[in-house]
């Protein structure tokens, strides 16, 4: 699975050291988060939390499928970072997946955004 | 500026915790590393490695032009790696980066491996 990744700076100044309160941390996930790959995004994820990331956005752009394990995975996350203060949003996703969502509600739990410039600003009020 | 990502597991078995001895992150840092890019890999090298993270294989497949701020970056990320019983090699490096790296004898301090295989390999007795 690859997942393609950036960081987008929300800061006003710019400085040395890593401030992960105006750093974002954007995950492309894919085209499927399923039993194959649902583990690989999970050691990401946890592994950028414990490293300090405490905003995470996850561009669901081209996802096409998510089964059970890979729903299980976004809640395990966002538990796991707003222990730390910390949030995860999801951007682009296309109403199919929002079909899925909407069974059990997640959009209730996890903030979904149309569009970036959204969930940036989301962000900076965190 | 983009990063792509994959984890690749040294182990068959899985479990629920994440054991970084056996994880490898595997980065493609694409075309072009100067300033402005390695800034980003630098903030994606600390959170990940205070996250556990300690294999690192840098895909360099793609990449064209680095400069004196990209090669530092990737000297001090290995010191801090080694440190921590960890280490991380270069993938596919073309002939043109690697005559750079020789006016500074990187490529000794760093391994480069031309096939993915060989470098997992490398991992299994790190």
């Amino acid at each position: 699975m690859k997942l393609l990744f950036e960081l987008i700076d929300i800061a006003q100044i710019q400085n040395e050291s890593v401030n992960y309160n105006t750093l974002i941390f954007k995950v492309e996930v894919g085209k499927t988060i399923d039993i194959d790959n649902t583990k690989n995004l999970r050691v990401l994820l946890e592994t950028l939390i414990d490293g300090g990331a405490k905003k995470i956005l996850l561009d669901m752009k081209g996802l096409e499928y998510i089964d059970s394990g890979g729903i299980g995975i976004l809640i395990s996350t966002a538990k796991m970072i707003r222990s730390k203060n910390g949030d995860i949003v999801l951007t682009n996703v296309t109403p199919e997946i929002k079909n899925i969502f909407n069974i059990i509600s997640l959009q209730d739990f996890i903030k979904v955004f149309n569009l970036e410039v959204e969930a940036v600003e989301f962000f900076r009020y965190l | 500026m983009n990063f792509d990502f994959e984890i690749i597991k040294l182990s068959q078995y899985d479990s629920e915790d994440v054991d970084y001895g056996k994880v490898i992150f595997k980065v493609d840092i694409g075309d072009k590393l100067s300033i402005e890019e390695t800034k980003n890999l630098r903030i994606l090298f600390h959170t990940l490695s205070h996250g556990g993270a300690s294999k690192f294989i840098i895909d360099m497949t793609n990449l064209r032009i680095i400069d004196s701020t990209g090669m530092g970056e990737f000297i001090n990320f290995v010191k801090i790696l080694r440190k921590n019983n960890g280490d991380m090699v270069f993938l596919g490096t073309n002939d043109d980066i690697l005559k750079i790296f020789e006016v500074v004898n990187l490529q000794k301090f760093i391994k480069n491996f031309a096939s993915e295989k060989d470098a997992i390999n490398f991992f299994r007795y790190v």
